[in-house]
Formats: structure tokens, C-alpha cells, sequence
């Protein structure tokens, strides 16, 4: 969609973005009178203002795009993508380069929690300040104070200065402010992150229910899931590109393609997802691959699908109960499968030469994301493995599967049942 | 017309301008063991070395008044302005946090510097009420004045508090220009000795600085019960006009620069 369909549907865009360039400065920021004369002199010169200076560097480049009404769409992109400068361009905080930004309605940004928080000050004192900075009336925060203080669970510290506040404390307080502020258009940068788990859960309940009485918001985390779940649509920024935009699940797949890809030429791993190495090790892996259920070497596999490890190793004496533990993890961290060999094959051993071995998963239901495997051999009942070498292979799962979460369960509703309890009596 | 955009918007967070302003002062205080006592505590300090160094020493002229009287008087004005100056050039720098992560008009933070070192000038004035009793001062009907001199003030720091916070944003200098101005500007303001002492050739630039305007009529006002020289006072209320209507459009220009540069 183009900002002119905008202007021809019924109701305007609370939020266009037509076009937007923001340049920045590299390095010093502040300079002293001494540099800074001679360089104004010089931009007022040429001052048409269009072009790169030596030290600067585009944040935003070309970027369009538009958020309608209640809709919710989220930004993602890797560190310096632009996406907090798009939102601080939004919220008025900065001024574009060149461009044209329209927001319609109250607004509220949440570029940092509680960034208006006075250390010295009381946890009473620091609503009452932050709710005016971010644009409540006195009367207003009066009103609502006790709904704050409710959603933040803080009554017992509103007393207290908050520098003795812990930082979730502090968050929690932030946060009640603003989900208070009651916008038309709500822009948040990954300020969810933060609190414990069940104030998370809170914050993105408020979100929803924002989102439920027709608040238009823009939300920026590195958080898929949480994008994934609360967002209508998807814009993926890189390097102040617009790479991307559309439905959430397209644009987010297409976001860890990239982040895979990018870890491969970081960690120099070869394409074609085959690592073969040769080592000093007693044993050691030789080789690492991924195939799909018709043997080809592959590295994007859809949910559900079989997929293979095989792998190579090489060893220089026979091993007595040798272990090899296969374990994939999530690029979040989280462990999402491990086995071993231990319990699944009998007397498996390891005599001096080359082997291969291979390790089908029949269905792979982990759902979409980026997905790191690896392998390490151990001797007995050693905690320490024997390769020094471990082998990580990273691959993506896609589905079109409509679920969120870590895994595919196989699953059915039933609408036509009788009521559990009745038929217990 | 833009100007009136501005001030619009300035008007519908003058309730952030409030907060930030109590802010200073609950902040400024807190924690301090004589609390706002040390709102009178400098130019009663200043009072004190005055009365010893210039008349005792000096033998300064003090128009027929008590010195301790004479210098308090002009010491307190002259105090509102130099605290303020010097907490209001650094009142947008040092808040880079919320420059960069929310928006709200600026000037809110020189403004609200200014009315919370208001605050502190309304505490040491009320000595002066003390100091008048003390010498048997009879308070006069020309007070009424007053509130124009001060007002003339505090519009007059509000248009260089504008001024200097922008530029110390852009050039740190303005940092360290600023006390050393403030300091210079006290020698030709009438703050230790009277406006009679200049020459009266000079007189008429001395009295181009609008602070000299203002302590002069103060003193005139409090201590001789006539009124203030009314050729410089309206002179001084129409720069002073035309000054913070030009500082104030600077400011707003450069305005969106700052969370740029901070």
C-alpha cells in the first residue's frame, strides 16, 4: 500500500511514512566552539542538505510505510536497522532529513520506561512527574493514580525515593505510567523485556487490550513471538532498508533466514550446511550435514518434516562406550531436544578408523524458527568430551501452520461434546 | 503566528513545566540539613562580606541606607539571576535522558529552572521584610512597582536561559562563558555600589543592562520610596521584549536538533 491509497480510503492513516531519510553523525556528538564554527559555516554552505558528509552515515533511507487505524504493526531487524530512529522520528523526538511523516492523534511513546524518573524523588512524586511527560494533565494522573499504583503492585513503596527501588520495581512503576497514558497511537520499543515473567505477562495483556479498543501501535522488539502474537503486520528494517513488509509469519521467516545467513559468513560456515574438519583429537568429527527425507543436503526444512544428521567422525583408538549426544537449541538459548546414543542403541562402540552414523528425527515439530545442532562424543561415564572440537549446524523450520509457541502438538477441537461433568454424574 | 503554535503547545504541558519546576526544588533540597535555608544563605553570606570588604574597607556609598540594607536588597534580585543562569545553561544537556526519549517542548526545562529558582528569590525576599523592620524602614506605597521589575526579570532570564541552554547543547563552551558573564555582568549592575557612583555621561549605558534597571528601581522603590527611573524601565521592558521573542524563535528552530546532539 503507498500513502496515496491512503488518502483515498475512508478514514486518514494515523501514522504515514512517505519517503523518509535521517542522517547521522558518526563519532563526537558534542564538539567544542573550536571545530564547530568552521563545520557550521560549511553547511551553510551546502546546505541543499541532501548528501552524505565525511562521518555520516544514513539511519533511514527511502523508508515508506503506514500504519492504519487499530492496527498493530511491529518493526524487526537486526541492531542498527533503524528502527528505534523510525520511532523516535515518529514521536517527534527527532526531525527527519528529508521526507514527509503524518501522525494523527494523541500519542504516546514508550522509547525507554520511566526515563523521566528522578532518582531523589518518591515513588508518589515520580508518577505524577513521568505521567506530565509523557503529556497527562495533573487532574488526569489524579484520577487514575490509584489504578497506577494497582497495576504497578508498588502501594507499599510509594514512599520511597526510587533509587532504592530495584530495577524491576522501577520498570513495574514506568510501565503503569505509561499503559496509562490511554493514546490513539501507542509506539513501544522493546521496553517489554524487562520486569518478571508474570509483569510481562500484565504488560502484554494491557497491549492486547489497548489493541481490543482500537489503539493504533507501533512495536519494536527483537521478541518474534511476542511481534508474532500482538502484530497485524510486519516491517523488517536493515541498515535503514525496507526490507520486508507484510503478514507477520512471512516477514519473520524471511527476518531468521537472514539472521542465519549472517551467522554463517560470521562464523565462516560453509553453505550448504557441511562442516568438515580434520582434528588432533583421540576422535574427533569429521564431517556434519543435514538432509531431508530424500537425502539431499539442505539447511530450511518445514515443520513436520524428517529430517537427518549425519555425521563423520574419525578415530585414532577404540573407544569402550562411547556417548554421542546430539542436542538442538533454539539461537534464544533455549534447549529444545537432546538424546544420546547411550539409551537408544545397545552395545555401540568405536574401533579405531572411520565411521559414519546418522540420526533421523521422523517428524521435526519444533515450529518456526532458527535452530542451532550439535554434536559431542564422550568416553564412559566422562562428563568431558572427547572431540574439543563441537560441531554446530544451524538450520531454519518454516510452517504454515497457524500455532505459536516452541512446538507443533498434534491436536483437534471437538465443538460437538458433552460437558466433562455431566458425564461424571 | 508560529510563535503562537508554541506557546500553544507550551500552555497544554504546563503541568510538565509545574512538575519539573518542583521537581528542582524538592530535589535541590532534599536531603540537606538546613533544607531552604540555603535559599537565604548566599546573598546573606554575600551581605555580610559586602558590608565588610566595601564599606568598612571601601567606604562605598550606599545613598544614605544602612549597607547591610543596600546590598541585601540588591543581592537578592541579583541572586535569582546569577542561580538561575548558572543551573538553566546546562538544564537541557544535562537531561539528555529524556531529551532523547520523549517528546515535549524543550523550553519547559530552562522555564521550569527559572521559576523554581523563583521560588528560592520569594524565600530570601522575605528577609528583606525582616531587615526593613530591623532598621525601621517604613514600607511604602511605591511597592507596587515591583511586580513590573521583577517581571522584567524574569522575562529577561528566561530569554537568556533560552539562549544558553541551546547553545550548550551545540558548544559545550557556553558552559564556562556563562558563570564567567554572570560574574563580569555583577560589576555593572549596581549590586555593591548605588547608581549614584556612575558617572553621569556612562549613566545612560549603564542603565542598557537591564538588570541594573531592575536593581536600581528595587532599591529606589524599597529603600527610598520613589519610584523606578521610568525612561530606562520601559526602555529596558521593550528589549527585553523583543529579546526573548527572538531567543525564544531561535530556540524552537534548533529544537529538533538536540536529541541529535546531545
Amino acid at each position: 500500500m503507498s500513502p496515496v491509497s491512503c488518502l483515498l480510503s475512508p478514514a486518514p492513516c494515523p501514522i504515514t511514512f512517505d519517503h523518509v531519510w535521517k542522517r547521522y553523525r558518526i563519532g563526537s556528538k558534542h564538539d567544542s566552539l573550536r571545530d564547530a564554527i568552521p563545520r557550521f559555516f560549511k553547511q551553510e554552505a551546502g546546505l541543499n542538505g541532501q548528501s552524505l558528509h565525511e562521518g555520516e552515515f544514513w539511519a533511514i533511507q527511502d523508508v515508506t510505510f503506514e500504519v492504519k487505524h487499530a492496527e498493530t504493526v511491529g518493526i524487526i531487524g537486526p541492531n542498527g536497522a533503524g528502527k528505534s530512529t523510525a520511532l523516535k522520528l515518529l514521536s517527534k523526538i527527532c526531525k527527519q532529513t528529508k521526507g514527509q511523516i503524518q501522525v494523527i492523534g494523541r500519542l504516546a511513546a514508550l522509547i525507554e520506561v520511566g526515563a523521566g524518573f528522578h532518582p531523589d524523588l518518591t515513588g508518589r512524586e515520580n508518577i505524577y512527574l513521568n505521567g506530565t511527560i509523557m503529556g497527562l494533565r495533573r487532574k488526569e494522573i489524579d484520577r487514575l493514580f490509584d489504578s497506577i499504583v494497582e497495576f504497578s503492585e508498588l502501594k507499599d513503596f510509594l514512599e520511597m525515593p526510587v533509587k532504592r527501588y530495584s530495577s524491576g520495581m522501577a520498570v513495574r512503576l514506568g510501565f503503569s505510567v505509561a499503559a496509562h497514558v490511554n493514546p490513539e497511537v501507542l509506539l513501544i520499543d522493546e521496553v517489554l523485556a524487562v520486569g518478571d515473567l508474570v509483569f510481562q505477562q500484565k504488560c502484554y495483556q494491557r497491549l492486547q487490550d489497548l489493541k481490543a479498543a482500537g489503539t493504533t501501535i507501533v512495536f519494536i522488539s527483537h521478541n518474534l513471538e511476542a511481534i508474532q502474537r500482538l502484530c497485524d503486520r510486519v516491517v523488517l528494517l536493515d541498515k535503514g532498508l525496507l526490507i520486508q513488509e507484510g503478514n507477520p509469519a512471512e516477514v519473520i521467516a524471511g527476518y531468521r533466514n537472514k539472521v542465519l545467513q549472517t551467522y554463517r559468513s560470521k562464523m565462516r560456515l560453509p553453505h550448504g550446511n557441511v562442516i568438515e574438519e580434520r582434528s588432533l583429537d583421540e576422535v574427533a568429527f569429521t564431517q556434519a550435514f543435514l538432509t531431508d527425507a530424500s537425502g539431499n543436503i539442505s539447511d530450511a526444512f518445514s515443520t513436520g518434516d524428517t529430517v537427518r544428521l549425519h555425521l563423520s567422525y574419525h578415530a585414532k583408538r577404540n573407544i569402550e562406550q562411547p556417548r554421542i549426544v546430539v542436542t538442538i537449541e533454539r539461537l534464544d538459548g533455549l534447549v529444545c531436544h537432546t538424546t544420546s546414543t547411550a539409551h537408544a542403541i545397545d552395545a555401540f562402540t568405536i574401533s579405531e578408523g572411520d565411521a559414519s552414523l546418522m540420526l533421523e528425527y521422523d517428524a521435526l515439530n519444533l515450529l518456526p524458527n532458527t535452530y542451532r545442532i550439535q554434536a559431542a562424543l564422550f568416553e564412559h561415564n566422562n562428563p568431558v568430551p572427547l572431540s574439543a572440537s563441537s560441531y554446530q549446524l544451524y538450520f531454519t523450520l518454516t510452517s504454515d501452520s497457524p500455532e505459536i509457541g516452541a512446538v507443533h502438538l498434534d491436536h483437534h477441537w471437538d465443538t460437538k461434546v458433552i460437558p466433562a461433568r455431566d458425564k461424571v454424574h | 503566528m508560529r510563535m503562537l503554535t508554541y506557546l500553544r503547545e507550551l500552555y497544554r504541558y504546563r503541568d510538565l513545566l509545574f512538575s519539573l519546576t518542583a521537581r528542582d526544588i524538592k530535589v535541590r533540597y532534599r536531603q540537606t540539613l538546613l533544607g531552604v535555608a540555603w535559599a537565604v544563605m548566599q546573598p546573606l553570606a554575600f551581605m555580610f562580606i559586602f558590608t565588610l570588604v566595601f564599606q568598612k574597607f571601601g567606604k562605598v556609598s550606599s545613598d544614605g541606607t544602612p549597607y547591610p540594607l543596600f546590598s541585601y536588597t540588591g543581592l537578592v534580585p541579583w541572586t535569582f539571576f546569577s542561580t538561575s543562569l548558572g543551573l538553566a545553561v546546562n538544564s537541557i544537556a544535562g537531561n539528555m535522558s529524556l531529551v532523547k526519549k520523549v517528546y515535549f517542548p524543550k523550553e519547559v526545562f530552562p522555564i521550569g529552572v527559572v521559576l523554581a529558582c523563583f521560588v528560592d528569590f520569594l524565600i530570601a525576599s522575605s528577609l528583606v521584610g525582616g531587615l526593613l523592620m530591623f532598621y525601621r524602614f517604613p514600607v511604602n506605597v511605591q511597592i507596587i512597582w515591583i511586580p513590573w521589575l521583577i517581571g522584567l526579570e524574569i522575562v529577561f532570564l528566561i530569554g537568556i536561559s533560552l539562549l544558553v541552554s541551546s547553545l550548550n547543547v551545540f558548544f559545550r563552551d557556553v558552559k564556562y562563558i556563562v558563570p564567567l558573564a554572570v560574574q563580569l555582568l555583577m560589576f555593572t549592575t549596581p549590586v555593591i555600589y548605588p547608581t549614584s557612583m556612575v558617572p553621569e555621561p556612562l549613566r545612560r549605558y549603564f542603565l542598557l543592562n537591564p538588570m541594573a534597571v531592575v536593581v536600581d528601581g528595587v532599591r529606589r522603590v524599597v529603600l527610598h520610596g520613589q519610584p523606578p527611573e521610568l525612561g530606562p524601565l520601559v526602555l529596558s521592558t521593550a528589549l527585553v521584549g523583543l529579546f526573548v521573542g527572538l531567543a525564544y524563535g531561535y530556540f524552537k528552530r534548533v529544537e529538533v536538533r538536540f536529541a541529535d546532539l546531545i
